[in-house]
């Protein structure tokens, strides 16, 4: 069994086996299960992997290596994102075939990732990490949502003539939502970014492609953030595989981090119900920004003193 | 002899997308939530196990692992259906998409373990 140098809380290193297998500290089983259901929450509230929160919580507080935690992180991000591409599938705000198309580059880009995550050192993943977190920051404040291109179904035309256009039923507005992804080709270079952020710092990589789908290709948040959620379903896969194979994938950590993401993805969910979503996103901004600090102060802290 | 004329395809009733692939909605959003609950159950058991033993012993680790790698075979599952119901329901050009999707995940598992 890999064994994993735990940093503990306290700052001390410790390897702690017995009988072959990791002693369950219980102090730090009991932080990686705050950090899961953390990252899971504010993913659900925020409508991302949770990759975002849970890499740098498992690297600045509780010590782990960078590449454990992102491979901890892609594992508990594909489990996630399957468990919600089922309710979107079954609500029709998937996009299935954009997403298919998309997840041909974005599997690509991951599994680039994860060979390169699996290959450089852990100050540098903090670094791009720090950059990426800034970035995420900004565009939470920025709050570039904008209204999609979207025609009532009797408008539309020429129904079925394009093979990715869209169709759902929205309960909010009680209306029938059409839409037709434009510029994809465009969009595929960005989703092959997305996928290397993905196997490079162990998150879904909604970050970039929600954006890109509600920005570039004009299709309304809700099918880019269900879209986003399947192609993460099937494409952190590509990046995970290496983190596993490389034996980066620590079982313990691994097993508390899937369960307390997926328990804490559907209490995010049900407090995105009563939680204004503007306030959410200019506070975890600031969290963003402040984790950010951290990992660039973690990353280049030793070359500066 | 059939004296029926012959539908040419742009005079075939044109069906939407979502409708066409409504039955492989279906079928991928089923196999997601079996394959999430099968997948789960094992980590949850082998986790179980390690908090009464008090360590990650070599059964809960088998379990867990057992359980990361159900999840993780689930996306090359999920890609290898659409692939298939696309062909099913003769989208060549889908089937394809999907198909290449897998390609690629089984190259990662290739590249994964031999690089």
């Amino acid at each position: 069994m890999k064994q994993v140098e735990i940093l503990a809380l306290t700052g001390e290193m410790e390897i702690v086996t017995v009988g072959g297998g990791t002693v369950l500290d219980v102090v730090f089983t009991l932080w990686v299960a705050v950090a899961a259901l953390v990252g899971g929450i504010v993913g659900a509230l925020l409508g991302l992997g949770g990759g975002i929160i849970i890499v740098p919580i498992y690297t600045l507080a509780l010590g782990l290596p960078p590449q454990i935690a992102v491979g901890t992180s892609l594992v508990a991000v594909v489990a996630n994102a399957s468990s919600a591409a089922t309710i979107y599938l079954k609500s029709r705000l998937t996009n299935l075939r954009l997403a298919l198309i998309l997840a041909t580059v974005t599997a690509a880009g991951s599994l680039g990732g994860g060979l390169i995550g699996t290959s450089v050192t852990g100050p540098f993943i903090l670094a791009v990490f720090g950059f990426v977190l800034v970035a995420a920051g900004i565009l939470m404040l920025a709050r570039p949502e904008r209204g999609a291109r979207t025609r009532a179904p009797e408008e539309a035309g020429n129904v079925g003539s394009d093979p990715l256009e869209g169709r759902y039923f929205d309960p909010a507005s009680r209306t029938e939502v059409v839409y037709r992804p434009k510029a994809v080709r465009s969009g595929l270079f960005l989703s092959l970014l997305a996928g290397l952020a993905s196997g490079f710092l162990g998150i879904g990589g909604g970050i970039i492609q929600v954006p890109v789908m509600n920005l570039m290709f004009g299709m309304p948040m809700k099918a880019a953030t269900a879209t986003s959620s399947h192609i993460i379903s099937l494409t952190a896969v590509a990046g995970a595989v290496v983190y596993l194979a490389r034996g980066f994938i620590d079982p313990g950590v691994t097993a508390v981090t899937i369960l307390g993401v997926f328990v804490g993805a559907r209490m995010g969910a049900r407090l995105a119900q009563v939680l204004p979503g503007a306030l959410i996103k200019r506070v975890f901004a600031v969290v963003l920004f402040y984790m950010a600090l951290r990992m660039l102060a973690a990353a280049f802290g030793p070359f500066l003193s | 002899m059939d004296d029926r004329p012959t539908l040419q395809p742009e005079d075939r009733p044109k069906v939407h997308a979502v409708e066409a692939d409504a039955p492989i909605y279906g079928r991928l959003s089923s196999l997601l939530r079996v394959g999430v609950g099968v997948g789960l159950a094992p980590v949850a058991v082998g986790l179980a196990v390690a908090l009464v033993q008090g360590s990650v012993g070599e059964a809960a680790a088998a379990l867990i692992r057992a359980g990361v790698v159900m999840t993780l075979a689930l996306p090359p599952l999920q890609a290898l259906v659409a692939a298939l119901a696309y062909r099913s329901q003769s989208n060549g050009r889908f089937a394809r998409v999907a198909g290449g999707v897998l390609v690629v995940q089984l190259l990662a598992v290739l590249v994964a373990w031999t690089r």
